[in-house]
């Protein structure tokens, strides 16, 4: 092995990337964890209240609630755009103008700002003036406000995330189908497979790697949705749109509590840190 | 009645308007091997791949038997096909491979189990069953592939250059296979190679194709010894046939640096002349060796002879050297004339 001649010159190199991981990523993790030991709202000095935080998140019952409505808005964003993706691939793994026109539309949504989206999605929502509510209008059901109803914003705020991520989605299974030879669907074809035979038998085994790729990487999409919740429903109606970001945004800017959100950020990092490691493991699979 | 019967097959590709088979007629009788040689873009492949059903013609007419199969689907034209990438399906182990034709027509298992076991006895693959085609070695894929057009017990076999990825050994040794596999088996067979030693060897007819153009079809000897066109003569043979330009003056074929009577048309423009015909002797044509190229039971000798190359084969290990004089005697009885088309032209008896 090469030994650098003194010990400074390898720490120069790395300290770019050294200074830009401890300020924004390891420091801090360090001070949230050191933060979740106290209660502090800002203005006072804080106090040390040991592990009160946690305690009472769990016994509050919020935890279980914000982990519980961000895994069922992730079980639809994941499925949904998984699921969109994968049949617009098929639909557009073809040659031509317009094919490679549409994959473009499809994915420039990915490419939009999170909350140039959101805001898009909110005018078009509007109970008073977006299409949806003229459309609605036009068909005789009176006005609907989807966005202010419990039992529907969570699905609301999901599709609006697949509309986004779906042509991320999309671009992933078309990289995966192209993948698959021509040949080995063509034998198939000659073996007697029908277009579902194809897909069933010979294709979707061929792209379940791509497909636990998107599952785990739209997961952890989901699992940070932010913007959409601020920008769309602030939380509401009702907290039925407190995800975990959000919840974590509104003890500390809205409620003052440092100590609580510093503590939701820990679990939520640890919660983060278990799905990345699922992702990596999968993907290690894949190789 | 022939089993395959392609009439008038004509191929537009879309990008640049060109004309992949431009008028493709071929006969192909029962339990016959045929082979479609010729070099890359001559329309061979994609002949095969009509006749599979997997590309439509633009004009023209498929006839399996007496059946006109031009709109029939190609998992009902009683055809399998071997790739040359193999075209396995990688997450299913061989045996799932080899089954799947019968899986997809419904073939009970108890039945299935038994055709895969009757190929994979055939094709010594018995030990390979539960294997994945990645574990398996190029030529244990080929195995693979030829097993899972077996167990359907096709009426016609295509091959697609099947053996192209394998290493030269190996190549030999499943060309003699394949060829006895498919006699044994009493089946018609369309084999595309752009390797003429696997056509020469394997087929009872060869049809030599170029620029979408079936040029030859017939047997391998005939294909060899009497080249309906000089693209034909230029094409079979290693090394090439020496093909001169020629004019005819009275009874004289000129050719430099030969001349010879010729008691045929005066068409001729071109002359094809064997390496392997080309002899050397103590008198005759003055020429100079210019290159040697030993290949252990032969030797390649190209010599200049009146500012012509020309290339000859010798047995064994030539004793010339470069620089060295020789004397070039051809028999006419050798030379292959073709007119300005490219047609064979015949001396009259």
């Amino acid at each position: 092995m090469m030994r650098p001649r003194k010990w400074i010159d390898p720490t120069w190199m790395l300290a770019p990337t050294l200074i830009l991981l401890v300020v924004f990523f390891i420091a801090p993790v360090g001070i949230a964890i050191y933060q979740s030991l106290f209660s502090w709202d800002l203005l006072t000095p804080p106090k040390p209240v040991g592990g009160a935080n946690y305690i009472a998140l769990l016994k509050s019952g919020e935890l279980f609630w914000v982990t519980g409505r961000t895994l069922l808005f992730s079980a639809m964003v994941v499925s949904g755009a998984m699921s969109l993706g994968l049949s617009l691939a098929l639909l557009l793994n073809r040659r031509g103008l317009w094919f490679s026109f549409v994959r473009s539309a499809v994915f420039s949504a990915y490419v939009v700002s999170w909350v140039a989206v959101a805001l898009l999605w909110l005018w078009i929502l509007d109970p008073d003036r977006g299409i949806v509510a003229k459309a609605l209008h036009l068909a005789g059901v009176g006005s609907v406000k989807l966005l202010n109803h419990p039992d529907t914003v969570l699905p609301v705020l999901a599709g609006v995330t697949v509309w986004k991520i779906t042509g991320y989605a999309m671009i992933m299974f078309l990289t995966g189908l192209q993948a698959i030879p021509n040949e080995v669907v063509e034998a198939a074809r000659l073996d007697g497979a029908g277009a579902l035979s194809r897909f069933r038998f010979i294709i979707w085994p061929m792209l379940r790697p791509t497909a636990t790729f998107v599952g785990t990487t739209s997961l952890v999409i989901s699992f940070q949705a932010f913007d959409v919740v601020r920008v769309m429903t602030q939380g509401g109606p009702v907290r039925a749109s407190t995800l975990f970001v959000y919840a974590i945004y509104e003890s500390i800017f809205m409620n003052l509590r440092v100590g609580t959100a510093s503590a939701l950020t820990v679990v939520f990092f640890v919660v983060l840190l278990s799905l990345s490691w699922l992702q990596i493991r999968m993907w290690r699979q894949k190789a | 009645m022939p089993e395959v019967s392609l009439q008038g097959l004509v191929k537009k590709f879309t990008l640049g308007n060109h004309l992949a088979l431009k008028d493709v007629s071929l006969d192909v009788e029962a339990g016959e091997f045929v082979a479609l040689v010729g070099p890359s873009g001559c329309g061979k492949s994609t002949t095969l791949r009509i006749l599979a059903g997997l590309e439509e013609a633009d004009a023209g007419d498929i006839f399996l038997g007496d059946v006109r199969v031009n709109d029939v689907p190609p998992d009902q034209r009683d055809i399998a096909m071997v790739f040359q990438g193999y075209a396995l399906y990688p997450t299913m182990t061989v045996r799932e491979n080899m089954s799947f034709p019968l899986r997809m027509r419904k073939v009970k298992a108890p039945e299935a189990e038994e055709r895969v076991d009757t190929a994979a006895t055939l094709l010594k693959i018995g030990n390979l069953l539960d294997r994945r085609p990645h574990q398996l070695s190029g030529g244990e894929r080929q195995r693979v592939a030829m097993g899972r057009a077996i167990v359907r017990n096709p009426r016609v076999f295509l091959f697609d250059e099947p053996l192209s990825n394998l290493d030269a050994a190996l190549r030999t040794e499943l060309r003699v296979e394949i060829a006895e596999l498919v006699r044994k088996l009493g089946r018609t067979a369309l084999y595309v190679t752009h390797d003429q030693a696997e056509a020469m060897t394997m087929a009872d007819r060869i049809a030599v194709m170029h620029q979408g153009v079936v040029q030859s079809y017939a047997s391998p000897r005939d294909t060899y010894e009497r080249p309906a066109t000089a693209f034909v003569a230029g094409f079979l043979g290693n090394p090439r046939m020496n093909l001169l330009d020629a004019s005819v003056q009275g009874r004289m074929v000129r050719a430099s640096p030969f001349a010879f009577e010729w008691s045929g048309a005066d068409t001729v423009r071109k002359v094809g002349l064997r390496p392997e015909e080309l002899g050397l002797a103590d008198r005759g044509i003055e020429a100079k060796v210019i290159g040697l190229e030993p290949l252990g039971a032969e030797t390649h000798v190209r010599v200049e002879a009146n500012g012509q190359i020309l290339v000859l084969r010798v047995r064994g290990f030539a004793k010339h050297r470069v620089g060295d004089k020789v004397h070039l005697s051809p028999s006419p009885a050798h030379f292959h004339a073709f007119d300005e088309n490219g047609d064979r032209v015949e001396e009259r008896a």
